[in-house]
């Protein structure tokens, strides 16, 4: 009886060892995934109006993903839609005109995407944590590859009690490579296009995310 | 906008010394008169539809060519299938006539639905019954268009028809420019371009008898096209239908009425009552809709 007790005590004893360890070991982390928060994205362009001044407009509605890997840069994610009919230039009749045939053609390509497909870790002492994202950007029907220099800018809790992560990336492309040629051969409306997007992810919780 | 020198050069004279030449060298090889001009307008169409996109590069001309993405890129395939219905109904023999009657109106449901397919926001806005009943719409109003060209020629008066095309071609350049699409309003002026060619051409040759009726297709095909883009843009309804009527008059086959006949020519057909009849009723409508589309544009501008 003793035997048995002395047998059961130290069952017991080991039980509680594993239960403990077990839960103090550290646990392989999934990547962390935002969703953007609509109320914080700038999706800002500039454009050379006859190499007099430059007109600036941008896009209202848009859509990402950011999947965050931070033990893994490499699986990092980034998906972007933009409905390229919420553009905005201040000038209606301008919109409409860019919203046509000349320019973007929305009703035959309503949405620009950028789906990345490599991302490296490039941080830097001075600039923090930069993400070089080479991806795919679809735009009036033609893709090209791209590679954005995604820096990101922070990270903590929002006003909703939500974790956030900003980001900003800034380049400059040229319009005729995807197909809009108008007013390009005599520099009435520039071909190089300066972009600004900054924007916010708000984190899901990982029961909460849906496939898109 | 004012155009450039290029741009002169490109929408209005390549397209239509591309139309003169094939006429030229259709006759010379001593073609039918409906091959002969639907070779002719269908070369300067095409010519001036590649030489817009020319004008940025031959690569992006050759791309856009080879790879039609948007429903403009598809307009020279269109207008050259509506040539080749055209030639094929010149040679092929009587027992064919009814094949061809049946493909050419096959091909009238393939146009409007070709331009319309790329329309991604019109695709997802409408039911099935709607895209069915805008497609039957459009496929008979091509249909229409290209009956009504090609029996024209039974009223004769080749030279009054085709000026007036010339005009109506570039009444629809500036309404749609001046509606917003500056792409589609060039192609219109090419299109005017080609047919100064094309007829200019043929009245050097003595071929103007046939007039603008034997290329009755690629004519109903890239006219008809512009107005239906244009619509799917920023034409009003209302302009869009002054324009199809302005187009139907300028060329289409009119019935014979008890009009006052003047002095009749060899060229001026029968009469100059029936000219003057086809001018107004091509004319007047062009001119609404050409006023209306300047007068909202300069509205946008000055606010």
């Amino acid at each position: 009886m003793i035997k048995r007790l002395w047998t059961n005590a130290w069952l017991q004893f080991a039980l509680a060892v594993s239960i403990i360890t077990a839960a103090a070991a550290p646990t392989a982390r999934a990547a962390d995934v935002f969703d953007l928060d609509q109320s914080h994205c700038s999706i800002v362009f500039s454009v050379s109006h006859m190499n007099m001044s430059y007109t600036y407009g941008m896009f209202r509605q848009a859509q990402a993903r950011i999947t965050l890997d931070r033990e893994n840069p490499a699986a990092t994610q980034f998906q972007m839609t933009i409905n390229a009919e919420s553009i905005d230039t201040n000038n209606p009749g301008r919109d409409s005109h860019l919203k046509g045939p000349d320019f973007f053609d929305t009703a035959t390509y309503p949405a620009i995407t950028f789906e990345s497909t490599t991302v490296v870790l490039d941080s830097r002492p001075q600039q923090g944590v930069i993400y070089q994202v080479t991806g795919n950007l679809t735009m009036h029907g033609v893709s090209r590859q791209v590679t954005l220099p995604i820096q990101l800018l922070g990270e903590g809790p929002g006003p909703d009690g939500k974790a956030h992560a900003g980001f900003l990336t800034q380049t400059e492309l040229k319009r005729s490579d995807f197909g809009m040629t108008k007013f390009v051969e005599n520099k009435m409306v520039g071909d190089a296009i300066g972009i600004t997007v900054s924007f916010e992810g708000i984190k899901q919780e990982p029961g909460a995310v849906q496939s898109r | 906008m004012p155009l450039g020198p290029s741009d002169v050069f490109w929408i209005g004279v390549a397209p239509s010394v591309a139309a003169a030449i094939a006429m030229l060298v259709a006759c010379r090889l001593r073609m039918r008169p409906t091959a002969t001009w639907s070779t002719s307008v269908a070369c300067g169409l095409i010519a001036g539809m590649v030489a817009q996109n020319v004008r940025v590069g031959w690569h992006t001309a050759l791309e856009k060519l080879l790879h039609p993405h948007a429903a403009i890129d598809w307009l020279p395939w269109l207008v050259l299938v509506a040539a080749g219905i055209s030639m094929l109904a010149a040679y092929a023999p009587r027992s064919w006539q009814r094949w061809l009657v049946a493909l050419a109106s096959v091909f009238a449901i393939a146009v409007p639905l070709r331009l319309l397919a790329n329309n991604a926001s019109a695709m997802s806005r409408w039911s099935l019954g709607e895209k069915f009943g805008i497609l039957a719409f459009w496929s008979a109003a091509f249909a229409l268009w290209w009956l009504t060209f090609a029996l024209g020629r039974h009223n004769r008066q080749p030279l009054v028809r085709g000026g007036l095309l010339v005009v109506v071609a570039l009444g629809i350049s500036l309404t749609v420019a001046a509606s917003g699409a500056l792409t589609l309003g060039e192609l219109g002026g090419a299109a005017a371009a080609a047919l100064l060619g094309a007829t200019g051409s043929a009245s050097a040759l003595g071929r103007i008898a046939d007039g603008p009726s034997s290329a009755a297709g690629p004519l109903a095909v890239m006219l008809g096209s512009l107005i239906l883009l244009g619509y799917s843009y920023e034409l009003t309804a209302t302009n869009a239908a002054l324009l199809a009527i302005s187009l139907t008059a300028a060329a289409g086959w009119l019935p014979k009425l008890p009009l006052p006949l003047g002095r009749s020519s060899a060229v001026a057909g029968e009469g100059w009552g029936e000219g003057i009849l086809r001018a107004t009723l091509a004319l007047v409508p062009l001119a609404i809709a050409v006023a209306s589309a300047i007068t909202t544009a300069l509205a946008d501008i000055y606010g």
